[in-house]
């Protein structure tokens, strides 16, 4: 069964040739760097994600330095009602 | 013996051997390759992952330890963390939907013989989808790979005794699924 299975995984395994002219095409190749695309950058969300995060965090920490000092939560809800003076 | 060949061959790679290399291949590729075959989600990638793993082995091979594992199992090892590494790509792709279109059909002469061999390799991949992760690795290694089940440990990090019990199970298994079609 173990056979079989191998068989039907890969009926050209065994031609080596193009696997190990690429490989060691490679080997001798200078690396280049490598310019992913756009998708690769979306299933990699990871830095972008912590971009936006810090981006975030800076905004909301420039909004919160530059605002002026803000009434108590109690007198804005109670302006909101129409409760308020 | 296989094994002494191999660490000799390590050696080898570690001086900058390319020479190694090419016998390294000539080993293990046949066996690397239906084994990324099986293990993939997309199936047509595993030439391209063959490569990258044996960049890997060159990059790496000053830093093979034989006293750790067999060149075997550490080939493997790096194949196998590359396959997961590749599978939860293509699975993320596949949830943003930029997976690829699967290649067309080859309309040169032949194709007719390689359509019936990408049925067959469908239909056993399909099997293979239906196993358990672990299960399907211990029997990929061992079928494709011609891992000892010593290796296969090694290589899964799990105990030969449960390496057996996957490979009972798995057999059996995919005994069932094909209805006998992999005897």
């Amino acid at each position: 069964m173990d056979a079989a299975l191998a068989r039907a995984l890969y009926a050209g395994a065994e031609d080596i040739a193009p696997l190990s002219r690429a490989v060691l095409t490679r080997l001798v190749e200078p690396s280049k760097p490598v310019r992913l695309p756009l998708s690769e950058v979306l299933v990699q969300p990871l830095p972008v994600a912590a971009l936006f995060l810090f981006l975030l965090g800076l905004a909301a920490l420039s909004g919160y330095l530059a605002a002026p000092a803000a009434p108590d939560e109690i007198s804005v809800i109670a302006e909101l009602l129409g409760l308020g003076n | 013996m296989a094994a002494d060949e191999d660490r000799q061959t390590m050696a080898a790679l570690a001086a900058g051997d390319r020479q190694a290399m090419a016998l390294l291949i000539r080993r293990h590729g046949p066996g690397l390759r239906r084994f990324l075959t099986g293990v993939l989600t997309t199936p047509h990638e595993a030439e391209d992952l063959a490569q990258e793993t044996f960049l890997r082995v060159w990059s790496a091979a000053s830093r093979y330890d034989p006293a750790l594992a067999s060149p075997a199992t550490w080939l493997y090892r790096i194949a196998l963390r590359l396959a997961i590494d590749r599978n939860r790509r293509t699975g993320f792709r596949r949830f943003l939907g930029l997976e690829a279109v699967p290649d067309p059909q080859d309309p040169q002469p032949g194709a007719e013989r390689d359509l019936a061999a990408r049925q067959v390799l469908a239909r056993t991949h399909q099997a293979l989808s239906t196993l358990p992760g672990r299960q399907r690795q211990a029997l990929l290694l061992r079928a494709a790979g011609g891992l000892t089940t010593a290796e296969i440990a090694a290589t899964l990090g799990i105990s030969p005794g449960a390496v057996e019990q996957l490979l009972v199970r798995a057999r059996a298994a995919l005994r069932d699924i094909t209805s006998g079609e992999l005897e």
